[in-house]
Parts: structure tokens; C-alpha cells; sequence
């Protein structure tokens, strides 16, 4: 049975992750709503299998349309017309061998995890620290006072949106969806759809020469500063990403891609063992499982197994990916870009708004002038996780 | 690339969006509801302005919890963040089982009703708890 649970929820992980920008959390609020916890409540492995998969098949629809969510908006890869098949290639290539390293340095770190998070969890003045010294960091990595201004005002309009959408929130239901959406979707595929170009003058992606100890640095590098999740609510993936590309000696597209894939995976071990070990939810998919108590109490040796099992579905997967992943592109590139992102549009604010209500189009409206600042101004999206972090820092005064 | 008039458009959009979210959520007035009200099931999540007395305060993981009773029903309360004078002035609540006012929101956490607490009021009967 378990073996068939794991089996099912690869299978179904590697397909919802071709969807393009489609997330875990909004597949969790279609899940519910159509009362799939209720059908299969003891199928935790089914779940925990579709969410590994999905987060690395979600790799090709950002590679061949940039879809880019919350989770992997820090990631450049250049403009989707730019790149070439063997260069499509040689980048799955790299967020494989980061998927697979990542997994294993993840599952290594487990214990770290849970002491790190034991010591200070409770800490609030390093959890209010880091992320009030993330966002000083953030204003005077600017060069120019112009710099600096601008990025205080993306930070003070995103903070602003998060503490009346999720400090004060008299009106929206489930305000999260949209506004994240909104902030970091949403600009990207009207950019797309509209063919625009922007002003990004970031490096484009270099192949250059892989050894197994770069591999290794970089997976290990990206599984360590992952670990800030663990202690600290509200970093998510993609700012742990940039994080720890500020130690980066030298901006590396290839070694950067194996951070990124190595962060991506380990922050999904990460959510479910909190889940697990402490019943603290970091991601709505993962918060929607515990609401339905599809995650149960575990015992010493079904962490283990959970470890097992992620290394299990990462190896499948990649498996799948290596072997199928050019079929796969050579099919999806026949379509027309314009329209599946008008698609991928059409189909999110439905989504959207059919899981939370019609008010929520202005917050995606407002949200989407937000996340647009960083782009027209030609700044770093980070900025636009004060979203979370104003909110959450507020919450330690 | 960006003209001025798109970039002009943005601006405009985030500072009269986030002013307009600002200005409803100050002066948004809610309906004043008893516990039982609440747990009737009549009633739909939203924010509330609740009245009732306190019982068994707790202070975890810098949140505040506590229940909030009428006079037949009690329901699970959340203050996020609460200051030192807060909780004192709670705890004398309690102490005197006297009523107090409380601006929240109702909702269901992990199938379990409950209210996220934003504004507490102490001054309800005129009765002076400093």
C-alpha cells in the first residue's frame, strides 16, 4: 500500500508540476475543495510524494515559459526565446545533479534541523533580528541614494500590504493567495505575455566546466542556508536562496542553479519534518495537511522512513526527468508561449478567486503594481518579501 | 522597457490601493455578537466585535491564550504579540470576572472555532481596569 502511495503520488507530482506556475499550495485549496483529504486520510505518503515531485518537475515549465512563483522568483535564466535546447539541457542537467545532493545533505541534516529549530524557535529576538537586519541589508546593498530610497519604498509598500492583509485582515478570505500571486507571479506573465523585455541586466546563463566538488559545495551550501526556514517564519525558499548567494565569491549561473535546486528540495523535507516533529507549518500545502490531520504523530523510525521515502521519489523523479524530459520539452515547445500564458493567467485569477471570493481581484490588482516596482525600477524582487517579513517582525516588537 | 506613463500608472496604483485598504480597515464597523452567537453556526467567519469574560489565561510562544465565556458557551481566544500591561490588565479581568469588549476574528482553525483577537476593549460598563 505504501509502495502504491508513493508510486501514485510521483506519478500525479510529475504531472501537476508541468502545469505552468502552478503551486503546491493552490493544488493543496483545490485538493480540499474537492474533498480529497477526506477520501484518503491516512495517504500522508501520497501527498509528501506528490509535493517532492512536484517541486522538481516544476522546473521545466520555468525553464521553457519563466512562469516563476514565490519559491523560485530569486532564479534568472535569462528570456525563455533566448535559450537553446542544449542549453534547456545542460540546465536540467545541473538542477538534477542539485535535486539529488540537496536530498541527500537534506535528509543528513535532519538532526541539525531539529536543533536548531529547539534553540531558537523561541529566540524572538534573533528571529526579530535576522529579519530586521535582512531587510537593513537589503536598502544598503544599494549603491546610490536614489538606490536606497527606492528600495525603502518597494519594502515599505509590500510591508504595508502584508500587515493589512494579514495582521489587520477585517475583509479578504485567505488574502495570502492573491497577494502572493500578485507580487511575484503575476508581473512576470504579463511581462511575458506582453512580451516586454524589462530592464534586467543580470549575467545571462554560462555553461561552465561542472566538477563533482562544486556539485557537492553547492548542494551542501543550498541545503545549509535552507536551514533558515527552520528557525525563522517567513523566509521562504526563494530569499533563503538569495541568502545564500550573497556568499557567493562570483554570480555563477551554473553553480547557482545547483544552490537554487538543492535549496528548492530541501526546504520541502524541511516544512513536512516540522509538520511532523513540532506540528508547525511553514506553507499552506503542508498547513492544509495538518487542518485535515492527514499528518499524524511520528515516531523515530517513520522519520526514517519519511527520509527514505524523499530520497526514494527524488530518485524516481529525476530518474523520469532524465530519460523523458526532451520528449516532454519537444512537445511543450510546439505550443504558443503567448497563449499558454494567457492561460496560465486565466487559469490562476480563477483559481483564485473561486477558492477565496471576488474581492480578492483587488488585491491581485494591487499586488501586481507592487511586484511590478522592482521591474520597472530594475531592483532585486527580494525586496518584495517584506510582504512577510514586515508582518512577522511586527509580530516580535 | 518602461515609459513614464506605465511607471506613473504603478505608483499611482500601490499608494491609492494601499491608502483605500488603510481607510476601510479604520473605519470598518462590525457587528457587535455574544460567544454563543459565534458557535450557533449561524454565523459566517469574519471580524466581530465579541463581548464576554475571560477564564484561564495563558502566555505561550509569545501569544496569549485564553477562553472567552458568556454566560452558557466559552470559545478559544488569541491575542497574537500581547504587551505585559495587556495581560495584567486581563488577568485582573478575570480575577473580578468582569466583562470586557474585544474586536476579533472568528474562524476555524484546524476544524476548531476560535477568535484571533485585534482590539481588546477594557472600558466596557465604564468600569476603569488600570
Amino acid at each position: 500500500m505504501l509502495f502504491f502511495e508513493i508510486l501514485l503520488g510521483t506519478a500525479l507530482g510529475i504531472i501537476f508540476g508541468l502545469i505552468p506556475n502552478f503551486h503546491i499550495n493552490l493544488l493543496a485549496y483545490l485538493l480540499c475543495a474537492a474533498g480529497v483529504f477526506s477520501i484518503f486520510p491516512d495517504s500522508f505518503y501520497l501527498f509528501f510524494s506528490i509535493a517532492v515531485s512536484m517541486t522538481i518537475t516544476g522546473i521545466l515549465p520555468l525553464l521553457l515559459f519563466r512562469t516563476q512563483t514565490s519559491d523560485t522568483f530569486a532564479l534568472f535564466l535569462g528570456r525563455a526565446s533566448s535559450s537553446s535546447v542544449s542549453e534547456i539541457k545542460s540546465q536540467i542537467t545541473l538542477f538534477l545533479y542539485g535535486f539529488i545532493f540537496g536530498g541527500i545533505f537534506a535528509v543528513l541534516f535532519l538532526p541539525l534541523f531539529y536543533v536548531l529549530f529547539v534553540l531558537f524557535s523561541d529566540f524572538y529576538v534573533l528571529i526579530f533580528g535576522v529579519l530586521f537586519l535582512i531587510l537593513i541589508h537589503l536598502i544598503f546593498q544599494q549603491e546610490s541614494i536614489s538606490g536606497k530610497v527606492l528600495a525603502f519604498l518597494i519594502i515599505l509598500f509590500s510591508g504595508t500590504l502584508g500587515v493589512l492583509t494579514l495582521k489587520y485582515n477585517f475583509f479578504f478570505s485567505g488574502p495570502l493567495l492573491p497577494c502572493i500571486f500578485g507580487l511575484f507571479a503575476l508581473p512576470q506573465l504579463l511581462m511575458l505575455y506582453f512580451k516586454i523585455s524589462g530592464t534586467d541586466n543580470r549575467s545571462k546563463f554560462v555553461q561552465e566546466i561542472v566538477s563533482l566538488k562544486m556539485i557537492l559545495y553547492n548542494s551542501f551550501l543550498g541545503t545549509l542556508f535552507s536551514s533558515i526556514i527552520a528557525i525563522v517564519p517567513s523566509i521562504s525558499p526563494g530569499l533563503s536562496m538569495g541568502l545564500s548567494s550573497l556568499f557567493k565569491e562570483k554570480d555563477n549561473s551554473t553553480e547557482k542553479l545547483i544552490l537554487f535546486s538543492s535549496t528548492l528540495i530541501s526546504v520541502i523535507l524541511i516544512y513536512f519534518f516540522m509538520a511532523i516533529t513540532f506540528r508547525k507549518s511553514r506553507i499552506g500545502f503542508v498547513s492544509i495537511l495538518l487542518e485535515q490531520g492527514v499528518i499524524a504523530s511520528f515516531s523515530i523510525p517513520d522519520i526514517f522512513l519519511l527520509g527514505f521515502v524523499f530520497l526514494l521519489v527524488i530518485g524516481a523523479t529525476c530518474l523520469f526527468l532524465f530519460y523523458f524530459s526532451f520528449p516532454i520539452i519537444s512537445c511543450i515547445s510546439t505550443f504558443d508561449h503567448t497563449k499558454v500564458n494567457l492561460s496560465v493567467i486565466l487559469f490562476s485569477v480563477g483559481l483564485i478567486i473561486a477558492i477565496t471570493n471576488v474581492w480578492s481581484v483587488f488585491l491581485i490588482i494591487l499586488s501586481c503594481a507592487i511586484g511590478f516596482l522592482p521591474i520597472v525600477y530594475n531592483k532585486n524582487k527580494l525586496f518584495l518579501m517584506s510582504y512577510l517579513i514586515v508582518p512577522t517582525i511586527l509580530f516580535f516588537i | 522597457m518602461f515609459d513614464d506613463d506605465f511607471r506613473k500608472i504603478i505608483i499611482f496604483t500601490c499608494i491609492f490601493g494601499l491608502l483605500g485598504l488603510f481607510i476601510i480597515t479604520y473605519f470598518f464597523e462590525c457587528a457587535e455578537v455574544i460567544v454563543s452567537d459565534l458557535l450557533s453556526g449561524d454565523i459566517k467567519e469574519s471580524v466581530y466585535v465579541v463581548i464576554g469574560q475571560i477564564k484561564s489565561i495563558e502566555v505561550k510562544s509569545n501569544t496569549l491564550f485564553f477562553e472567552f465565556c458568556d454566560s452558557s458557551n466559552c470559545i478559544k481566544a488569541v491575542y497574537f504579540n500581547p504587551s505585559t500591561r495587556i495581560i495584567e490588565k486581563l488577568k485582573t479581568a478575570m480575577r473580578d470576572n468582569l466583562q470586557i469588549k474585544v474586536k476579533a476574528r472568528f474562524e476555524k482553525y484546524y476544524g476548531v472555532s476560535e477568535i484571533v483577537i485585534y482590539k481588546i476593549y477594557f472600558e466596557v460598563n465604564n468600569l476603569d481596569y488600570s
